[in-house]
Order: structure tokens, then C-alpha cells, then sequence
């Protein structure tokens, strides 16, 4: 399709839209006067905007869909949290007519005062999302209970962090036992765990989910692309790439693209899903780097120059043709290493406004997935038993001892025997050594290791 | 090499060893006989031409007798009032400067221009380190000659710091100087422009191209130096990287012995490509300082933007040469920087923000030549000959090839032709988004693009 969206009157958006939805009804065999159920499971920024996206294209079709989303119970707002909130209601004249019109807003004067104190899925219902305050979504239907939100579901958004994909999943998959008609599940999680047994090997959240639930694979699809949540909700123009298996992800690109928010489809289910893992890793280093050197563009792109090449060779290990590092996933990265939570948190962990034992679960933030993806990664290349050969001792080395940025960032943020500011003496140390010279050994020699993308049939982790 | 160079005490006796013996070891293969000092010559005092040679005057310029490094500039620039004050204020500043003036009797000129009793011209601040185009970042001291058969004539390596649009003049004189010479220099590029010549076939005319055909010097000691193009960040010793291009003879040596603790470099044999990525690089930095400056630096648009010019980059390489280098790596993060910030970015976002407007040129004063302009025009026009026609994946009929570069074409219109406004950038990144840039790389890599013809190098290099 060459050409953009027509956007002539108001009539058209709203009629191709429901043509859209009518659509992919048909293809899931949904009947007039059966809703098209849509739930998002956990409430981060990027599941709370995706979900605020369907809800807004769609959710004036009440009989044909329904949007829902579902978070624990419980997380309370505190007063700074409560505060700013007021801040930002009251500085939005149409988020202040909506609460006012829905009878909803001297709650908000009350926990602005510290009389009351509201908790994250309540104020969801008003469209704000805990880790996202200063960006106001539309109202959401929030269900706190998750056989509720999602027993009848058509349609599941994983918006969890990867830690605990296989957890809510497990339970979720209790209640799927009696089911007749397998849902779709859109997975936006980017974090990525290592097992070491019986072989070394990655366990993507696609696997976690489709273990945890009995779901097919050809069922279950990843969607990565920029994570800047609160711009693809601002209508800043973005792409992203829903990938899986053919029977699906063709028909769900189309009806999730957006004027604003492209979708495109891919085939590489594992190399994307794995990739948003992997750049998170160094967005880390690069928010570290920014930090250190006040801005420089030019350490910034020595340090881009290194991490893309131990991207590249890591590609090379997990696939045996890996989609280049050049065009959108690149755009992916860029945007990842430029701005994002992942790089945020290595600015202020180097700025040592943050420290490693406030965990890397951030209030206001959320998971930094990046850190427990260092360490799954770390796990895995550094087993004896995937060696690869070193190019100028000529012996057989595992394969981290070729990618020394992941190397440092290991020592930060899990070991945590050096200081931020070494990740600055990785690349320059590093730097002695070509990084052309390793994409060249990634091209030439045959480094792809299928194991570590294999599926034996259960996942335990060792 | 592996592992970092082994450096003693910053300034210890273990560095300066290390230096000189560079030196020598560079003055040997030059076959410089004692008392016979190496005479490295800039040619052009743009930012990054008086950088370099300020880095080789801060690095050898102690070894007097071993090495001598001076900078041709034209003379007669003058300082103005508004830019003198802001001089001033720099000095005046910095007690390191201000210190080095006073001793060298050479303070109260300025005190003089800021009062608007006296004009300043830019060779003279030169010489006290200050570069018209970089006045926030003071450079060590150098000698700058303002003729240029006295600088050139008896030098061993020129450095060309000119713009492109200038090159074939200045070396069509030098040449002029040289014609009487018995060995022939080394001539080491920085220059990042190109032409397009369309006459008798399209192809493309690099600076080196340039240089080797006014001036005779053979093009194995022709050489290019790309990377990182922030030259204040790289003399305030931001850690850099560069690549030097050129045929094996000479580039390895040089490679050493411009390399610095803060500035690495390395060697590449792929001349061409990496000095026409310079050029093509700086074509889609405008473009990306103007998404920067329309969408409010949104990082979202700008990862749009990135992805569609860098396959729009990879499609035009795979045109030029039959297996390039991949844009990755080092390539990749000389464009990321210029996209990120520079002066071709910074001259998009002015344009985008109305600052700036076409009329006034793409030479800007404090900033120098916007190369990115020309090579637009060189691009395009090498690019929409029918005599380089490419299959349409969708029309399936044979096509220019710059209509699979809808964003060139759109700079084409935006700073050429004039056609559209800048915003119009937006409309090209948001209709070319609806077609997956992905296909154009595998398009790239799937079919024969190469076209020898578009760097090959007929006797003349006359441009039509």
C-alpha cells in the first residue's frame, strides 16, 4: 500500500474504522451481539496508551467491541504522586470538564489535601496511569480481578514486565482450562530470561506465555517498536512491527494501525522479541554515557559504534540470518539508546541520583527491564560450552569475552564491582579494537548457535 | 592491536617518548633526512581544518626541529563588531587564555575590536588559536600563512581542510606551485562534499577525485579522513574515533600517527565509499534537524526519520559499490552523530524554525559551509538519469533510482527547486512510512544495483 490514509471529513476515520473492526470480527467468528473482547493485562505506560489507543479508535462501537484492562488492586498514590496529579488535572481544561462532568474530581482535591488516599486502578478509571501521570489517557474499564478481566477474552495485551509474565500467565491459564476457542495475545514485553539447563538457552515471554497457557504459538505475537508511550499517545508519529506466525499478524497490523501509529508485520517472531530485550541492555551503557560526558555527541557515538557491533554479533549467535541491524530496527534502537526508561535510569544512576539497591523497579517509572536482561544475557553467552574463537589469541573463548560492554555493564548492575564510570573506560579501552573487525568475524564465520533459541518442552528455570 | 595503547603520566616522560617516536618513525618513511623538519601544511581554517591542526600542533609542536605544522587561510576576513565582543568575552573568560595573551603581548587588540576601534581580520585571531567559525573553543596557537605558494610549496603533507566547492580551485593553484617539485606529497582529505558530473556518463566526483586530478599527485597518496565531525567536542578531548581511507602504502602509517589518546584512528582500504557516506550523510542530517525542530525533538518522530533515511543511504551505497561496507559500525555512528547534532542538523532545525531561510546561502558565518546543501543537488541529479534506470517493485516498470528516495527528493524540493516548505519533510516521512522501509533494504541486497559507471574516473573530470 503506497499512499497515505485520506483523512478528508470526520466521516471517514469512523467508517474505516469500523469497517477495520468488522473485519477482523468476521475472522475470529464473533456474531451480531457478541462483543469483540479486548483486555489488557497489567498497567504500564506502554500497555495502559496501547489499550487507550483501542478505546479510542473503537470504543464508540459499544454493541461490536470492549476494551478492558487489568491491574492488582491495592498500589496506593502517595501524597507527592497525589499532588502532581492535581497539578495536572487542573492545568487541563478538558481533563478537568470530564472529571467534573463525570463527578469524579473532588477526589483528587481531596488526596491533593492528604485526606484520602487513592489507589492506581481507580484513578486508571480516569485515564491516569500511575507511570505516566503527566499524559492524561481516556477513560479505561479497569477490572481488578483477573478471572473476571479475562476468562472470555478474544483478544490479550501482555502489558507485564517479563518477571512476572509467567506468574500472572500461570494463573490465567487455570481459568483458560475450560475454554473452546483459543484467544489471541499480543506480548509487549521486552525483557528476556536465560536457562542454563539442559543446554544454554533464551526463554522469550512469547514461550513463557504460551507454556504457562497452552496457547499455541501461531496464537501468541510480539509487538516491538519505540517505547516512548507517552509521544505515541501525544499522536507523535511512530512505527512498530507485530510479529508472528502468518495466520494472524497481517490482519492484526491492519487493525491496529493508526494515522499516527503505523504497524507493520514480520515473520522474525524470535530475533524481534529478543532484540527488544537486548537494546535495552545497552540503552543502560548509553544513558550512562550521556551522563558522564554532559551530553557529547561525540562519546556518544564511539559508544554507539560498539554496542551495535556486539548487537550484530549477538544476531549472529541466535540466528542463522538475522534481519540486519540497519532500517527499523535500528530506528528501535536508536530511539532506545536516545530516550527511554532504560536509558533514563543509566543517566541517574551515573548522576548517582538513583543507586542499584533501590532495585529496578522505579516508582513513577516502572521495571527497568534492562537490568535482569544484562543478566540473562551475561548468563548465557558466558558458558564454556557455546565457545567461539577468539581472533587474535586464536583460542576457543565463550562468546561474552568478544563483547566487552556487556561485560561491564555485568560488573555494574549484578556483580556491582565497578562504578558507573567504567562503562567510559570499557569504550575506550575497546575502542583500541576495530568494531568493524567484529561484525566481520560475525559475517564470516559461522557463529549461529540454534540451541539458543531452541523450545524443549518445558521451561523450568535452572 | 589489542588493548588500550600503554600510556605513563599524561604529561611524563613515557608519553612524549611515545610521540617522538611516532614522529621518526613517520620521518623515516618520508625519508626526512636530520634538520630537515616535516612540514605539515592545513590548507582552509574551517573548524575542523583548524582543529586537526591544532591537535598536530599540541601533539609535535614541541618537537621543533622534527616537525612543523602551519594553515593556509585567505586573508582579509573581517572580524565584526558583534562577533569581536563575543570574542572578548570568551577570552576574558577563560584564565588559561587570557594568561597566554597577556604574556604574549598580543591582549589589548582585542580589548581594542570589543570597543569597535579596531578591525580584526580573521587570519590574525588565528594565529592566536581563535577560528571565525569555532570562537567558544580556544585552540592552542599557530602559525598561519595567508599566501599560499609560500605555505604549500615545500610541503610534505597538505591537509585539505577546504569545503568541497572550493577544493578544485585552491589545488588547481597549488598544482601550479608543485609543477617544479621532485617528490610528491601526501594529501590527506577532510573535505566531505561532492559533485555530480553528468557528462559523458552520471557519476559521481569526490574531493580526493578532485585533488588528485588538479594537482597531479598520484591518488595512492591521496587519502581521506571521516568520522565524527564535532570539532570543539573533539579538541576538548571527547573520546572520537576517525577512519582514514586510502591505498595500503600510506595509510597505516598515517593512521598511527595521527592517532591521540582521546582521538583513535583507524584504516580502511574503501576510499570512495567512506568519502561519499560523508557526503550522502550530511544530505540526510538537514533533513533530521528539521523533524528535530517540527516535532519538538520528539524522539519517536526522529526514530521514523532514522530508519527511512538510513535505508534510503543503504539503497544509494548499494548503487555505488558492489558489496559496501555495511552501514554498521563505525559508519553507523558517523551517522548517528551527524544526525544527532552538527552543522548540516543544526542549518535543518534554523530552516524548520524560520531562523534561516534559503536566500541567504549555505555558507553561514559563525558556522561555515553547509556541505549538505550541495550534495543534495549532486545526489538528485546524479540520481534521476534515466541512464540508471532500477526496477519498481510495485509498478514494475523501470524507474530513476531516485524515486525509491523519497526523502532526497523531498530535500531536493525543500532546498533546491523550492518548491515546498520545510514541514514538508513531515508529509514525506509519514507517506513513505505506509511503505515498509525494510523492502527497500532487501531490494538493495536482493537485486544487482551496482552501476560501476557512477564512480568511475574518466581522464577529465569536467563538470557539465
Amino acid at each position: 500500500m503506497v499512499g497515505s490514509y485520506a483523512n478528508g471529513g470526520g466521516a471517514a476515520p469512523a467508517a474505516v474504522a469500523a469497517e477495520k473492526l468488522d473485519e477482523l470480527r468476521l475472522l475470529l467468528g464473533k456474531s451480531d451481539g457478541d462483543t469483540l473482547r479486548v483486555v489488557g493485562v497489567g498497567a504500564g505506560a506502554w500497555g495502559s496508551v496501547f489499550c487507550a489507543l483501542l478505546q479510542d479508535a473503537y470504543g464508540r462501537h459499544r454493541d461490536r467491541v470492549q476494551v478492558r484492562v487489568w491491574r492488582r488492586a491495592g498500589r496506593a498514590v502517595d501524597r507527592a504522586d497525589a499532588e502532581r496529579l492535581f497539578e495536572v488535572i487542573n492545568s487541563r481544561e478538558d481533563v478537568l470538564r470530564r472529571l467534573i462532568r463525570r463527578c469524579a474530581y473532588l477526589k483528587y482535591v481531596e488526596a491533593r489535601l492528604g485526606d484520602r488516599t487513592l489507589h492506581a486502578d481507580e484513578i486508571l478509571r480516569d485515564g491516569f496511569c500511575l507511570n505516566m501521570l503527566d499524559t492524561p489517557l481516556c477513560p479505561l474499564k479497569v477490572v481488578t480481578n483477573l478471572q473476571e478481566a479475562v476468562w472470555d477474552a478474544d483478544i490479550v495485551i501482555n502489558g507485564l514486565p517479563s518477571t512476572e509474565t509467567r506468574e500472572v500467565f500461570g494463573e490465567i491459564g487455570r481459568y483458560w482450562k475450560e475454554r473452546i476457542s483459543q484467544p489471541l495475545i499480543i506480548s509487549l514485553a521486552k525483557g528476556i530470561e536465560a536457562s542454563l539447563d539442559p543446554v544454554p538457552r533464551i526463554i522469550t515471554p512469547t514461550q513463557m506465555i504460551s507454556n504457562a497457557t497452552g496457547v499455541p504459538l501461531e496464537n501468541i505475537l510480539y509487538l516491538g517498536g519505540p517505547n516512548i508511550a507517552s509521544e505515541i499517545y501525544n499522536k507523535e508519529y511512530a512505527n512498530a512491527r507485530i510479529c508472528g506466525a502468518d495466520k494472524w499478524r497481517k490482519h492484526l497490523a491492519n487493525f491496529l494501525r493508526q494515522p499516527h501509529f503505523i504497524v507493520w508485520d514480520n515473520s522474525d517472531l524470535i530475533t524481534h522479541e529478543v532484540m527488544g530485550g537486548l537494546k535495552n541492555v545497552y540503552a543502560i551503557g548509553a544513558g550512562m554515557v550521556a551522563a558522564l560526558t554532559n551530553e557529547s555527541a561525540t562519546s556518544k557515538s564511539v559508544y554507539f559504534s560498539l554496542c551495535t557491533s556486539e548487537m550484530i554479533y549477538i544476531t549472529h549467535l541466535l540466528a542463522p540470518e538475522p534481519e540486519k541491524l540497519a532500517g527499523p530496527l535500528l530506528a528501535d534502537t536508536y530511539v532506545t539508546l536516545l530516550k527511554g526508561r532504560n536509558a533514563w535510569y543509566g543517566q541517574k544512576l551515573a548522576k548517582g541520583e538513583l543507586t542499584l539497591e533501590m532495585g529496578d523497579s522505579i516508582k513513577g517509572k516502572g521495571t527497568i527491564q534492562g537490568v535482569s536482561a544484562v543478566n540473562a544475557f551475561y548468563e548465557l553467552l558466558s558458558q564454556g560450552s557455546l565457545s567461539v574463537m577468539h581472533p587474535e589469541t586464536k583460542k576457543a573463548v565463550a562468546p561474552v569475552e568478544l563483547c566487552p560492554i556487556l561485560k561491564t555493564l555485568y560488573k555494574i548492575l549484578i556483580k556491582r564491582e565497578l562504578t558507573t564510570n567504567s562503562i567510559l573506560q570499557a569504550i575506550r579501552d575497546e575502542s583500541m579494537y576495530d568494531p568493524r573487525e567484529r561484525i566481520e568475524m560475525a559475517q564470516r564465520q559461522s557463529l549461529y548457535r540454534p540451541s539458543l533459541l531452541g523450545l524443549p518442552k518445558a521451561d523450568a528455570k535452572a
